[in-house]
């Protein structure tokens, strides 16, 4: 271009377009994703109190001080974006930890997320992996029993899961969820939070409807429940923020909807299968590093529209009014999501008796198991009231004798034991609680070995009566009554099956 | 598709102003349109008639492919040489003082029914048209209008867009509503020189130009059941990314013509999109017989718009109302031909008006801007692109100075509608990096390069 005549100084001269949209910002992104993850860090510090502040306090200041190290050293300028980012790298890291973790821990871990996780990368945009989870499984890798651990005593509900062991219902978990991380204690409030990214435009719906389809149709064909997986763990954070994150996510909707299936169907895999007890984390990291490849995949798929363009093939318009298009969308959502309700129900029903007998099987297997350690196989030889009698079988096909589960009345609900019996010595092998609800400390001892120890090599014939042959707990009384009856029942019911062959 | 804040313009189309202090010299350049106009017939210190050839053929003269620029006024050429065109690019002008006489020259030869283009052998239309000095373009880069018209539809449809081609700057728009008759007339001229089937004008629906357009083509019978009929088409939700190309696609989907994907056979009609303007020139130069020599255009000043009709070489600096001063100020500002998205800057106040400037927008520079920050990879310039681009990928390649790569990714078929970069998070120049990719040369030998 030639030069013109002199310009006026107050005339700039710049490439179009000359506008910038203003709600098109990273500080402005990670600004709301912050006011988003507010909402489950208010609830976990509603839920669990000092402790949830402390871990969460402790995440946040790794991250922060790894930031501000990393910035040092690398001479970059320690911009707003810089602490916002690192600042939601932290509150996401607490939020995956349980809140009995030993604050240096998380320390340590939030250093890491920051420093290993992002900045050996190259700092903000250049990371493969999800910071906040880099740190979560540093930190799972290196004291896996206390990331893993649970609350007060119990269990994270996971873990319970696995063992068998009965969980609670659906809503009590959505409103409540079971002990676990942090992120987990409203899945309520998690689930809130997924609803602000999606109606912030900070994230969109391919990857989490992904993540859910993924997640039932693996969980249900290897005869899960579900709706159970969507509300443990870090499912809730992974649905709101974790599959949301730009930088470790796909760039096309296809792409987010793979990455959303692969999250979920890796998710219930290392659940079931995995040996730690969660396994979202690494779902979520096995997808970030597959994301280029995903991306790749995006770029060839452009190629190929391309081509089509190429070869004047035009491409769809709507012409429907914006009001139509919006409806259009809502319709098209409802329907979707009815026909996948409704697959998801027959499959439902179809895999339901699977479902039941795995689970079955699951509770033989850790019932049964742990009285008679060395049956091999245990088949069900006769049904009393309702109850099956399986006959246990060692290796070689011995019979070792029955064994059953019962409902006893205790406390404070129905104890769940599950008793073996050998019919040839007329003679008790073992019990064990498998499910009560007695008061912790009192009722809740029957689970003790020093109690239950007592029901070994116990004859048949004996009269099960506390105070008598039955040593109780003091202050438990009806608690042991309830063990007692229960196995009186169970030896009634093994000896009517045992004539009845 | 893109939605930007701002919605529709839904102000009514004024009666188009004319210039409240005419500029007593116009520089008339010889680059009007995308079409070559040819040789300067006038020395300096001649006296021209309003409508007498400055550059180009003279009526009569054959002259194929060139499109005359005739004098707006009477006047005394002052100047022949070399200055600087809207964009700064130095051109060939004439500089003329205009004088009290107001002579004119003959009107120009009619030898068909003006109000009945569909009449008129397309070959002798398209030579009046081109006599006439009608010239334009869609969109940016389009080439000469004749070549387009002289290819010919083959049948196929005419798109006049009577919408506009950003959000809120609704030039085309003005233009239609402001001469509704016109923009009729030569929507089914240039319909009858390309040899099209059908005319659609789109519309936006309830707007202004719907208005106007509907009563004057209820008012013309013959422009309605004639040999070349034309129709309007409203179009519902034009609040977003307009870009003329698909205008054109909406426009032929709303008037039940299918296009398809070529998978499923049906071929798609040969389609061609034109702007109102070019239409409302060819109207006018047929209702009149006056060759184009002014042009309406739309002012877009601190959010404020107006129509303004102004002889072609009158200077920039005299549409604007608020600028005068702006000269001397130190208070830095965009004065663009275009809009805000797509528009050129203007070097200099003193640059004069051509045919193709639709609209110039004055407006400070934006102050959210902030440094270019690196790719999050968020995707939202791939939601965002007219075309399903992967703009992301394609500035990338080019950065790289991967110019083959980032071609095949797409760099060719960019509109230039900007969106990616408008909405890019990280403010990433993506549109710029496509441009170099678009036009330019690799940077570094072996690395792809295909020029």
């Amino acid at each position: 271009m030639a030069r013109a005549t002199p310009l006026q100084a107050s005339l700039l001269i710049q490439p179009a377009p000359h506008v910038h949209a203003r709600e098109a910002s990273l500080d402005r992104m990670l600004g709301m994703s912050l006011i988003a993850v507010s909402v489950p860090t208010v609830a976990a510090i509603v839920r669990y109190g000092a402790p949830a502040v402390g871990v969460l306090a402790a995440a946040i200041a790794g991250a922060l001080i790894a930031e501000a190290l990393c910035c040092l050293a690398r001479g970059e300028r320690l911009t707003s974006r810089a602490w916002m980012a690192s600042l939601l790298t932290g509150i996401l890291l607490g939020l995956t930890l349980p809140p009995s973790m030993p604050l240096w821990m998380v320390v340590v871990g939030g250093v890491v997320a920051v420093g290993l996780g992002k900045h050996v990368f190259g700092g903000l945009g250049q990371n493969i992996f999800n910071p906040a989870l880099v740190g979560h499984v540093f930190l799972l890798a290196s004291f896996a029993a206390t990331v893993s651990a649970g609350w007060a005593g119990q269990q994270p509900v996971l873990a319970l899961a696995r063992q068998g062991e009965v969980v609670p219902d659906h809503l009590p978990l959505l409103w409540q969820g079971g002990p676990g991380p942090l992120g987990a204690a409203s899945p309520l409030a998690t689930y809130a939070a997924a609803v602000l990214m999606l109606g912030w435009r900070l994230g969109r719906w391919m990857a989490p409807a992904g993540f859910f389809v993924g997640s039932a149709v693996l969980a249900m064909a290897l005869g899960w429940d579900p709706v159970f997986h969507w509300l443990v763990g870090l499912a809730p954070l992974t649905v709101a923020f974790f599959v949301h994150d730009p930088v470790t996510t796909p760039v096309g909707a296809g792409g987010q909807l793979l990455f959303g299936v692969g999250v979920g169907l890796l998710t219930v895999l290392l659940r079931i299968y995995g040996s730690y007890v969660e396994g979202a984390a690494f779902a979520v990291l096995v997808m970030n590093a597959l994301t280029p490849l995903i991306n790749r995949m995006s770029v060839a798929w452009s190629r190929r529209r391309l081509q089509a363009l190429r070869e004047a093939r035009p491409l769809k318009v709507s012409t429907q009014a914006q009001w139509a298009r919006d409806l259009r969308s809502v319709l098209v959502l409802v329907v979707v999501t009815a026909v996948s309700g409704a697959l998801l129900a027959t499959f439902y029903q179809a895999m339901s008796p699977i479902i039941a007998s795995r689970q079955q099987a699951r509770a033989i297997e850790v019932g049964l198991k742990g009285i008679l350690p060395e049956a091999a196989s245990f088949e069900q030889v006769a049904e009393v009231d309702g109850t099956p009698i399986y006959e246990a079988r060692d290796a070689t096909g011995r019979p070792l004798g029955l064994a059953l589960f019962v409902d006893a009345q205790g406390y404070g609900g129905p104890i769940r034991l599950a008793v073996g019996i050998d019919m040839e010595a007329q003679r008790l092998i073992g019990v064990r609680v498998v499910e009560q609800s007695e008061t912790p400390g009192l009722g809740s001892r029957i689970t003790e070995e020093a109690f239950l120890a007592q029901f070994e090599g116990k004859s048949m014939d004996d009269p099960f009566m506390p105070g008598e042959d039955i040593q109780a707990i003091s202050g438990a009384t009806i608690s042991t009554m309830g063990v007692a009856d229960g196995v009186y029942a169970a030896i009634e019911m093994a000896r009517e099956a045992w004539e009845g062959r | 598709m893109v939605r930007m804040k701002g919605g529709a313009p839904a102000l009514a189309v004024a009666a188009a102003e004319t210039l409240q202090a005419p500029s007593s010299r116009l520089v008339i350049t010889g680059r009007q349109g995308p079409s070559a106009c040819g040789p300067v017939r006038v020395k300096r210190g001649d006296r021209v008639h309003a409508g007498q050839v400055l550059f180009g053929p003279e009526p009569g003269e054959d002259g194929a492919g060139l499109v005359p620029v005739h004098s707006p006024v009477s006047g005394k050429v002052v100047d022949v040489q070399p200055a600087p065109g809207p964009d700064g690019e130095m051109v060939p002008a004439v500089t003329v003082e205009v004088d009290e006489l107001g002579e004119r020259v003959e009107p120009l030869a009619r030898p068909w029914e003006p109000t009945q283009p569909g009449q008129w052998p397309a070959a002798e239309l398209r030579r009046f048209l081109r006599t006439a000095g009608v010239d334009g373009a869609a969109c940016p880069g389009q080439g000469p209008l004749y070549e387009r018209l002289e290819q010919g539809l083959d049948g196929g449809v005419l798109v006049v867009n009577a919408v506009g081609c950003e959000p809120g700057l609704p030039s085309e728009m003005l233009v239609a509503g402001a001469y509704p008759q016109a923009a009729l007339l030569g929507a089914a001229a240039l319909g009858r020189a390309a040899g099209a089937s059908r005319v659609l004008v789109a519309v936006h629906r309830g707007g202004p130009a719907d208005e106007a357009l509907t009563r004057a083509l209820a008012e013309q019978a013959e422009l309605r059941t004639g040999s070349m009929p034309v129709e309007i088409v409203r179009l519902a939700d034009v609040d977003w990314f307009w870009v003329p190309v698909l205008l054109a696609r909406e426009a032929l989907a709303a008037a039940g013509i299918r296009r398809r994907g070529g998978r499923s056979g049906e071929p798609s009609p040969p389609m061609m999109v034109e702007s109102a303007a070019t239409a409302v020139a060819a109207g006018e130069a047929l209702l009149e017989g006056w060759p184009v020599t002014e042009r309406l255009v739309t002012v877009s000043e601190q959010g404020r718009l107006r129509a303004v009709r102004v002889p072609i070489g009158t200077p920039v600096a005299s549409l604007l109302q608020g600028h005068g001063e702006q000269e001397t100020s130190e208070t830095p500002v965009l004065v663009l031909v275009g809009g805000p998205l797509q528009g050129a800057c203007v070097p200099d106040l003193q640059v004069p008006v051509t045919k193709s400037v639709s609209a110039i927008t004055a407006m400070p520079p934006a102050m959210h801007f902030r440094p270019e920050a690196a790719c999050i990879r968020c995707g939202r310039c791939v939601e965002a692109c007219p075309v399903g681009l992967l703009p992301l990928y394609i500035a990338r390649a080019a950065a790289a100075g991967q110019m083959a790569e980032a071609r095949a990714l797409g760099a060719r078929e960019c509109l230039e509608c900007g969106a990616c970069t408008v909405l890019c998070p990280s403010y990433r120049p993506l549109l710029q990096w496509i441009r170099l990719a678009k036009y330019g040369r690799a940077r570094r030998p072996g690395n792809g390069g295909d020029l």
